[in-house]
């Protein structure tokens, strides 16, 4: 249950931002996970909310976009992707293979409400 | 009012990343080797540990994490090497601002290797850099064979898989052949070592391939 502990972090991030250019109401949060990160989106939608409470954050829609995994292969360049992650190329059987996608965890962006003539 | 996108790309941990990054550069800077010990409540990781110090092969300083009390931290103090604790107060794992205080707590001069015992969990600590050079994850034959495809991040991610409790293989019908194929399949290129902890069984190998990661990282 690290969800909460990515929550904290998120608004430890938004929070000073929302501050800083006078954002009082982020309308959605778009987060990018990847699937090898283990994340339950329920969770992390129910921490959300607790922590949104009170804050510009508070009512926001949390987007949650799944980055599947994909890997490569150093040796003879194929790329697959599957639900878990191989040690191994499935071609060559080279060991040197390189995790390309699904190990995100980022905020990517934020829909926030603005005065329009601040619009820009 | 209208709504205005503001496109971010910030990893979500980015504050917690610049802990982990000055751990890394430091330990680096002194040629510490740091292994960060990730595996169940049970797994053996306390045990290892006390088997790993008492061989001396190198100088040790230990960072303990738990949910609740010193009881780790005693065991590995009665080692005579330099310890410190963490509680967590229910937190599910270690993250790299709560070790860098720890490590300052820490006095180490002539240490060679710190160890840092994760919160039991094969979950959440496989997701928080540390700073650490590899993670190492701890599993018993108590647990099942399945464990690795169950909880592939952290098998997947590690340098070494020590296999604890190998005097219980019998008893308990552990599949060895499917535990070490499934490794393998998530992560060919990690040292792999079957242990028992209380006769000190096979200790002797994981301790070598501790000291081999310590000259690699002289060497570098």
């Amino acid at each position: 249950m690290h969800e909460m502990s990515l929550v904290e972090a998120v608004f430890e991030s938004l929070l000073p931002l929302c501050a800083d250019n006078g954002w009082k109401r982020v309308e959605k949060v778009t987060l990018k996970i990847g699937t090898l990160r283990q994340v339950i989106p329920e969770a992390l939608l129910f921490c959300f909310e607790t922590a949104a409470a009170g804050t510009p954050l508070e009512g926001a829609m949390l987007d949650i976009q799944e980055v599947p995994i994909r890997q490569k292969c150093r040796h003879c360049g194929l790329e697959w992707g599957g639900e878990i992650p191989l040690g191994r190329c499935t071609a060559c059987g080279s060991t040197e293979v390189d995790t390309i996608s699904g190990v995100e965890l980022d905020i990517e962006s934020l829909e926030v409400a603005v005065d329009d003539d601040e619009k820009s | 009012m209208t709504t205005k996108k503001v496109s971010i790309f910030k990893s979500v941990l980015a504050a917690d990343e610049q802990f982990a990054h000055s751990i890394r550069k430091e330990m680096s800077e002194r040629e510490i080797l740091v292994l960060n010990l990730i595996g169940s409540p049970g797994a053996g990781k306390t045990s290892l540990l006390e088997e790993t110090l008492k061989r001396r092969r190198f100088n040790s300083a230990v960072v303990e994490g738990d949910i609740a009390t010193a009881r780790d931290a005693e065991r590995i103090a009665s080692c005579c090497v330099p310890v410190v604790q963490i509680n967590t107060r229910g937190g599910c794992h270690l993250e790299a601002n709560l070790v860098s205080k720890a490590l300052k707590a820490l006095s180490l001069e002539n240490v060679d290797v710190v160890f840092i015992e994760n919160v039991g969990n094969l979950v959440c600590p496989a997701e928080f850099d540390l700073g650490e050079d590899y993670k190492v994850a701890v599993c018993s034959s108590a647990e099942g064979a399945d464990k690795p495809l169950k909880y592939p991040h952290l098998f997947h991610e590690c340098g070494a898989v020590v296999l604890t409790k190998k005097d219980l293989f019998p008893h308990v019908r552990f599949d060895r052949d499917l535990f070490w194929s499934d490794v393998d399949s998530l992560n060919a290129k990690a040292a792999k070592f079957e242990v028992d902890n209380l006769s000190g069984e096979g200790i002797d190998g994981w301790v070598d391939q501790v000291e081999k990661w310590l000259n690699l990282k002289r060497r570098s």
